[in-house]
Order: C-alpha cells, then sequence, then structure tokens
C-alpha cells in the first residue's frame, strides 16, 4: 500500500514537473497553442502561459515536500479539471486544435486521448488529496471521544 | 476500505502509465508536426509549433 501511495505521488510530481519543464523550453509554441484554446480568450494566452507554467512546476515540487502535499494535490485536480473542461470545448468547438501539452514527446494536436488521460490523472490527484487530508487530521483522544458519543 | 483505496490507486496509475505509452506510441513525428501545421514536406527541421504558410 505504501508502495502503491509513493509510486502515485513520485509518477504525479514527475509528470508536472516535466510538463511545466517542457512548456518553458517551448514557451512561444505554448502561448500559440494557449491562443487555439476556445477558452482563453483572445489576448489573454501571453499572460496566462507563465501563470500555468509556474502553477505546474510548484505543483510537481508540492507533491514532494510533506507539508505542501495536500494543497499541490488539490491545486493539481483544480489544473487538471481546467484542462480537461478546455480541451473538451475545444473537442467540440475546434476539433484538430493544438494541444500545447507534450511538445517534446507526444500528439502535437489534442485528442479525445488527452482528455481520457487527465481524467485518469484527476482520478490519481484526488486519491493523493484524500488521503493526505485523512492522515493529516488529528484523530480524537479515547476520552474525548467517548465524551461526544 | 484501505485496500480496496490503494487498489483504486494502483488501477488508476497503471491506466495513466498505459495511456501515456498508447500516446507516446501514437505520437508524432517532427516531420508530420510540421506537414501537418505548416504544410512543409520531408523531415526538415523545424520550430513546433511552426507557423502556417501566409
Amino acid at each position: 500500500m505504501r508502495t502503491a501511495r509513493a509510486l502515485s505521488l513520485l509518477f504525479l510530481a514527475a509528470l508536472f514537473l516535466y510538463a511545466g519543464l517542457d512548456k518553458a523550453f517551448h514557451y512561444g509554441g505554448f502561448v500559440k497553442a494557449l491562443a487555439g484554446y476556445v477558452v482563453v480568450p483572445a489576448g489573454l494566452e501571453r499572460h496566462l502561459a507563465l501563470p500555468v507554467i509556474l502553477t505546474e512546476l510548484l505543483v510537481g515540487v508540492g507533491l514532494l515536500v510533506r507539508a505542501w502535499r495536500s494543497a499541490a494535490a488539490l491545486v493539481a485536480a483544480v489544473l487538471l479539471s481546467a484542462f480537461i473542461v478546455a480541451l473538451a470545448v475545444n473537442r467540440q468547438f475546434a476539433p484538430g486544435a493544438e494541444c500545447g501539452c507534450w511538445f517534446t514527446v507526444t500528439l502535437g494536436k489534442a485528442t479525445g486521448t488527452h482528455i481520457f488521460q487527465n481524467l485518469i490523472l484527476l482520478g490519481l490527484a484526488v486519491t493523493v488529496w484524500l488521503e493526505e487530508r485523512r492522515t493529516a487530521q488529528v484523530p480524537l483522544a479515547p476520552s474525548l471521544e467517548r465524551s461526544s458519543s | 476500505m484501505k485496500q480496496s483505496f490503494a487498489a483504486l490507486r494502483l488501477l488508476l496509475l497503471l491506466a495513466a502509465v498505459l495511456v501515456g505509452a498508447l500516446s507516446l506510441a501514437s505520437s508524432e513525428s517532427e516531420a508530420a508536426k510540421c506537414s501537418t501545421f505548416c504544410g512543409t514536406q520531408g523531415p526538415i527541421p523545424c520550430e513546433y509549433p511552426c507557423r502556417r504558410p501566409e
């Protein structure tokens, strides 16, 4: 069980760090890809690119630091949900648009695979967040438990 | 309960790895990306995403 937890954390952290660095190294391309998203208002892509990259990098680092893990997992879930919505809207209204997800390794175009992949990652981020929340809750002392029941 | 949670997490992890591998396997080459977005042919060096021809 601990192994599954550690693997999930490492996988998510590595993924966010890689995604952030990949976008940073292809900054111009990422800005251009963002411009192709229907949900991004025209002209906002230049102001949105850096916050997205920094958030991804912070999530990657945060997942590796115990004190930040819960918040990082929550931000990861929010970020992935936003990506899912943006990709789904593009799939409906601008099919064949660039993804801007993995410039160096994978598909250039946004596809259903990206949405499916993000849904799985969202599930993983939520399980990390739930577990962190559960372990962070301080159990009541037995005397308090008795008096409250 | 704890075990089913761990099993779900392991399942999600495996699915993520599998879909990632599938995504990698179907990735476009640089030349294909250029062909798709610039209309150029052959393995010429280009910066992705390239500019579409004016």
